[in-house]
């Protein structure tokens, strides 16, 4: 499975992959801001993950985007949020955001969420 | 009014019969209401928790979260009623969050804890501390930028996001006491952004120290990285605590510098619109922002991270490059001729070296921003302690100079800058009496100009007391009498070792350096400066800088079998004099006249012992070398040509060498020692050139 994933943080994007190749997806291709990952975003993407505050553009615009991309329309949106942000994950979930996960967590964690969210988007399927 | 009420989603969860169809309808009636702003905020928060608890329930506990969502709205609705009951609004006490409790424990707790987890990723903490110095930087220019505008949003989220994104990563990487204090830094922030509170006053102090102390946490991580100890920086629990409760510590939004008034907002004296530090930092962002592949483009794959130490060592090694390859080019046998294609290929290798040389140089040079910002937050310190209001005005900070030179900039900066608040900018009553806006105005800007970086400080305070420099040195005995002097020459006298005007000492300057480090810092930049000031006006420092210093543009001359680099920054012109020119003033040794301007001659070839030189300048050369002030002519048999060269320390071996700055391997591999110009000019105004000869050096030449 080929998994974007937007940070601006290059630490956090190495965290990321980093745990995302220990849970088995070793496919990933990175963005620094929401606009660079509309820009890499094509209809090989399987899966985004996404920060939520981004210069530019941030992860629920980013969301917003891809939604109205015709390649955008289903694909998995995980965000990832840090514990005080509560009104940002409602607006998130408003602009199409699959499910959410909180920093800082464990690649057991961020394989239990990408499970969720797959197997969300089979069953909406 | 909203459709969506807690009766109505009371109603939907009785009926809810675990559809999508249903889930998706309560999703959105939480959504609504968590966001409906005619609610309390207490209630809005329960709708959020409850809403995010919603979101991630599993398909086949829909039901049990139902039934968990029902005493939500229970809870809700004695929120609701109890703001009935009462009429002050309820104002919501943070909702408990899940998350938080996981997370780290108060530092309370902790502080036997080692500030670095046992098992770190060193690569990863590396980069995150670069990382996040750089988002501080940001964050801090935001900061500034508040203080004119405390409403700009964008800055507002800039500040937040350095926070937000600090506290998310150090989360990862188990650095607990940076987690926890950004968490509370965020928290403060939030509220701003949630126009709760104003970044002014005591908040925005608030901030800025709080952008302090994770820069010391960071320099602590850093430390205990590096085997220096394990210390938390001081301060740090009195700082938590502040940024917990910034209220109970008597933080408000007053305090600190009041707003400026619009009147004396707009104009300078000369009647141009001030371009103040925000919009010039604002600019520079949104122009790096628009420019795609920029050195300030964050985007993933268009820059790397390069350690420093990397770095230098690639200069280097291309500065031996570029030895080898002229050693090369100037060898011997390709002169003798009849060696057509080896002289190609050479030709073509030289041209390949001269550009990657100007590769790795360019890879080097950062913009002077880091250190502007640093002066704009001096500015404020310093004024705000001084009560002084002073609007500070950066330009052209995007100016790139040699990294290792920013480092060493910033020093004198900082005294410069200190004088110009501490002794220039005059108290807003004295300025409203002199007719001057009260704010004062302290304006730094950079820019290139013939192949050397110009830095000038700018204050429109009170300008220098020519009296009272005076004064001064004749106490100090640095002059008998100031009679014949130019103004010029008085301001230089600040410069002298020692010498401070101040009438009292201050918190703010008279620490026991003064401007004379500012100019030997300079100086050992290879730079100079300069002093100009008007009564009542102000005064302006300007500094002028080489682009590198890796790198010295020099002319190679020869006297007698010596040859020797003059760095081309301090040339001005070499001619061959008429004996008319030449004359000799008692006391003050040979001198030659260019053009109504008297100078003193300089025979090198006596300061270095060097033997078979020419002694008569007519049949010689004269080098006029020195800055605006002052001007010397250097005697040499002949000039050799342009060479760049890379310069080098002499080694502690030689010890100090008088007027070489260090030396240079030339292209025929034998060793150029270069000229220390200033020290030349030391030399020659104090007159013990021509007639004290100094003792020669002739071991090292």
């Amino acid at each position: 499975m080929k998994i974007l994933v937007v940070d601006d943080s290059a630490t956090m994007r190495r965290i990321l992959v980093n745990s995302l190749q220990r849970i088995g997806y070793s496919d990933c291709v990175e963005a620094g801001d929401g606009r660079e990952a509309v820009d890499k975003f094509d209809g090989s993407i399987q899966f985004v993950i996404t920060d939520w505050n981004m210069p530019n553009m941030s992860g629920i615009d980013l969301a917003r985007a891809l939604r109205a991309l015709p390649e955008g329309k289903s694909v998995p949106i995980l965000m990832v949020t840090t514990r005080s942000v509560k009104e940002d994950i409602i607006a998130a979930v408003q602009a199409g955001v699959n499910n959410y996960i909180v920093k800082p967590f464990t690649p057991q964690v961020l394989k239990e969420k990408i499970d969720a969210v797959l197997s969300g988007v089979a069953a909406a399927a | 009014m909203s459709p969506y009420s807690l009766n109505d989603l009371a109603a939907r969860l009785i009926a809810f019969e675990a559809t999508d169809e249903d889930f998706r309808d309560i999703l959105e009636t939480l959504q609504v209401m968590a966001d409906d702003r005619a609610l309390p905020e207490g209630v809005r928060a329960l709708m959020g928790d409850a809403l995010v608890r919603w979101i991630a329930a599993p398909a086949d506990t829909r039901e049990r979260a139902a039934v968990d969502l029902q005493q939500v709205v229970v809870a809700a609705q004695g929120r609701l009623d109890l703001r009935d009951r009462l009429t002050v609004a309820l104002h919501s006490e943070p909702a408990p969050s899940p998350a938080r409790e996981s997370a780290a424990p108060p530092a309370a707790q902790q502080s036997a804890a080692p500030l670095l987890p046992p098992d770190s990723d060193l690569s990863l903490l590396t980069d995150f501390i670069a990382e996040s110095r750089e988002l501080l930087e940001h964050a801090e220019a935001a900061l500034l930028g508040l203080e004119i505008d405390p409403d700009d949003a964008e800055a507002v989220n800039t500040i937040f996001r350095a926070f937000h994104t600090i506290k998310g990563t150090s989360a990862f990487l188990a650095l607990d006491y940076l987690n926890e204090f950004a968490h509370h830094a965020e928290t403060v922030l939030s509220r701003v952004r949630d126009r709760e509170i104003r970044c002014t006053g005591g908040y925005a102090d608030l901030a800025l120290r709080s952008c302090d102390m994770i820069r010391s946490l960071l320099d602590a991580t850093q430390d205990a990285l590096e085997g220096r100890g394990d210390a938390l920086p001081d301060g740090y629990d009195a700082l938590l605590s502040v940024v917990r409760e910034p209220e109970a510590a008597g933080i408000s939004e007053l305090g600190g510098r009041a707003p400026r008034s619009d009147d004396d907002a707009n104009e300078t004296p000369d009647g141009t619109m001030l371009l103040s530090a925000r919009d010039a930092f604002a600019a520079s962002e949104r122009s790096a922002a628009r420019r795609p592949g920029s050195g300030s483009d964050r985007s993933a794959d268009s820059s790397v991270r390069v350690r420093t130490a990397r770095l230098d060592r690639l200069i280097e090694m291309v500065g031996e490059l570029v030895i080898a390859e002229s050693m090369i080019s100037q060898d011997p046998i390709l002169k003798q001729g009849g060696h057509i294609e080896l002289n190609r290929k050479v030709t073509h290798a030289e041209k390949i070296v001269r550009e990657l040389q100007d590769l790795s140089m360019a890879m080097r040079m950062v913009p002077l921003k880091a250190p502007f910002q640093k002066v704009a937050r001096l500015v404020r310190d310093l004024g705000a302690r001084s009560g002084k209001r002073i609007e500070f005005v950066a330009e052209g900070e995007e100016t790139e100079i040699d990294r290792n030179m920013v480092d060493f900039l910033g020093d004198p900066l900082v005294h410069m800058v200190r004088n110009s608040v501490d002794h220039g900018i005059e108290p807003p009553e004295e300025r409203r009496a002199a007719g001057k806006p009260e704010t004062g105005t302290v304006r730094l800007s950079a820019y290139h100009a013939s192949g050397n970086v110009v830095v000038a400080l700018r204050d429109d305070g009170r300008g220098l007391n020519r009296e009272k420099i005076v004064r001064k040195a004749m106490q100090q005995g640095l002059i008998a009498t100031a009679e014949g002097m130019s103004d010029k020459e008085v301001y230089e006298l600040i410069f002298s070792p020692g010498f401070s005007t101040a009438d009292q000492v201050t918190d703010v300057s008279g620490r026991g350096v003064g401007m004379d480090v500012v100019r030997r810092n300079i100086e050992a930049l290879r730079g100079r400066i300069e002093i100009q000031s008007v009564p009542g006006q102000g005064t302006t420092f300007l500094v002028r800088l080489p682009l590198t210093l890796a790198i010295t543009d020099g002319m190679l001359v020869r006297v007698g079998g010596e040859r020797y680099i003059v760095p081309t920054i301090n040339i001005h012109l070499s001619f061959r004099p008429s004996r008319a020119a030449l004359s000799t003033v008692a006391g003050r040794g040979e001198m030659v006249m260019l053009r109504d301007e008297v100078m003193p001659l300089v025979r090198l070839h006596r300061i270095f012992g060097v033997d078979g030189a020419k002694e008569e300048p007519t049949d010689a050369l004269l080098m006029v070398v020195g800055d605006g002030n002052q001007r010397t002519a250097l005697l040499v048999d002949e000039l050799l040509g342009q060479q760049q060269v890379v310069a080098k320390t002499l080694g502690d071996g030689l010890g100090r060498v008088p007027a070489i700055s260090g030396g240079a391997i030339l292209g025929d591999g034998r060793v150029g020692l270069i000229l220390d110009v200033n020290e030349l000019l030391t030399l020659a105004r104090h007159g013990d050139v021509s007639d004290h000869m100094h003792t020669p050096s002739r071991a090292v030449a």
